[in-house]
């Protein structure tokens, strides 16, 4: 029968981390390599450790997002910051102020793109460079949200609907 | 002297206004565009469907997309002339297309419900000159049905 303090240094042996461990006497990877050498509990259950940490390292999943590692988290931070958005709607009470907001920023949103527009048609203002390869969130004349991403490399460009 | 100037100034003009009189009855570009729609899955083709394997070299262009395999469902050609919009119909969506005459090819995606009424769902605007050097337009979404799977509609100029 073992301590709980002599079952943590086999453990700790058996990771290699037994010189992290605080407070540990001078000689006693020796003991305890004397210990195994004595003891089939002691060696089995070193040797169990480690046999399971080989195989957790063997058999970790590894799961590969169907999508290049900016675009995938661009769409997690989109819905979160929708969900975000109308958790906070629904929170927020009609007041006038917002009766305003809720008329007006649409408005305003309607002339920035115009004249987005007007400025991208003229050439004035090169949106896809500016922005270069990289995700951007979108959010179109219609309801629903949209990632794009634009390569200029590649000459792709891709809106993906949520 | 007087009588030579006057002359080439109105020569002039009427070579100017024969010009813009000849840009404006110059017919519309014709844009002919390939629309597929595509699913992108890491399974293998689906069993019981004539679905075609993208072609390699626009499946090199999906770098941002990583998923395995891409099947084609449904590919249309469709010949665009000025702002008349074309239909192409894809299976159980359809693309419309048309050049707003800024440069610029607007693509309104639909959804075709069971009824056959289309759904508008986005409206994405392009330059023409980039699809026109080879570029590649894709609008997309995450599978409702199927985890991981993905559908697509790339469109491209077509050869």
């Amino acid at each position: 029968m073992k301590t709980n303090e002599q079952y943590l240094e086999l453990q700790a042996y058996a990771d290699g981390q037994l010189d992290q461990l605080e407070g540990l006497p001078p000689g006693r990877r020796a003991e305890l390599e004397r210990m195994m050498a004595d003891d089939a509990e002691a060696r089995g259950l070193v040797e169990g450790v480690r046999s399971l940490s080989q195989l957790v390292r063997a058999n970790e999943p590894v799961h590969t997002v169907p999508a290049s590692r900016e675009f995938y988290w661009s769409q997690i931070q989109r819905k979160i910051e929708s969900a975000e958005r109308a958790r906070t709607r629904a929170q927020t009470p009609a007041s006038p102020r917002g009766f305003w907001l809720r008329w007006w920023l649409p408005v305003l949103g309607a002339s920035a793109v115009a004249v987005t527009s007007f400025l991208v048609s003229v050439g004035g203002l090169p949106i896809t460079r500016a922005f270069g390869e990289t995700a951007v969130s979108d959010r179109g004349s219609d309801s629903s949200g949209a990632v794009v991403f634009r390569s200029e490399s590649e000459g792709v460009t891709i809106c993906w609907l949520d | 002297m007087k009588s030579t100037i006057a002359r080439l100034l109105v020569a002039g003009l009427f070579a100017w206004s024969i010009g813009l009189l000849a840009l404006g009855a110059a017919p519309a570009t014709e844009l002919k565009l390939r629309s597929q729609l595509v699913w992108g899955t890491d399974g293998s083709k689906p069993d019981g469907k004539d679905l075609v394997e993208l072609d390699a070299k626009l499946k090199d262009k999906l770098k941002a997309l990583r998923w395995k395999n891409y099947w084609v469902i449904k590919s249309e050609d469709t010949r665009v002339v000025g702002k008349e919009p074309r239909k192409a119909m894809l299976d159980k969506c359809a693309v419309e297309l048309s050049d707003v005459g800024n440069g610029h090819l607007e693509v309104k995606l639909y959804s075709v419900g069971a009824d056959g009424k289309l759904k508008l769902l986005r409206t994405v605007t392009e330059p023409i000159e980039k699809l026109v050097k080879g570029g590649t337009l894709i609008i997309g979404g995450d599978s409702k049905d199927t985890w991981d799977d993905a559908w697509m509609v790339i469109i491209t100029m077509s050869h």
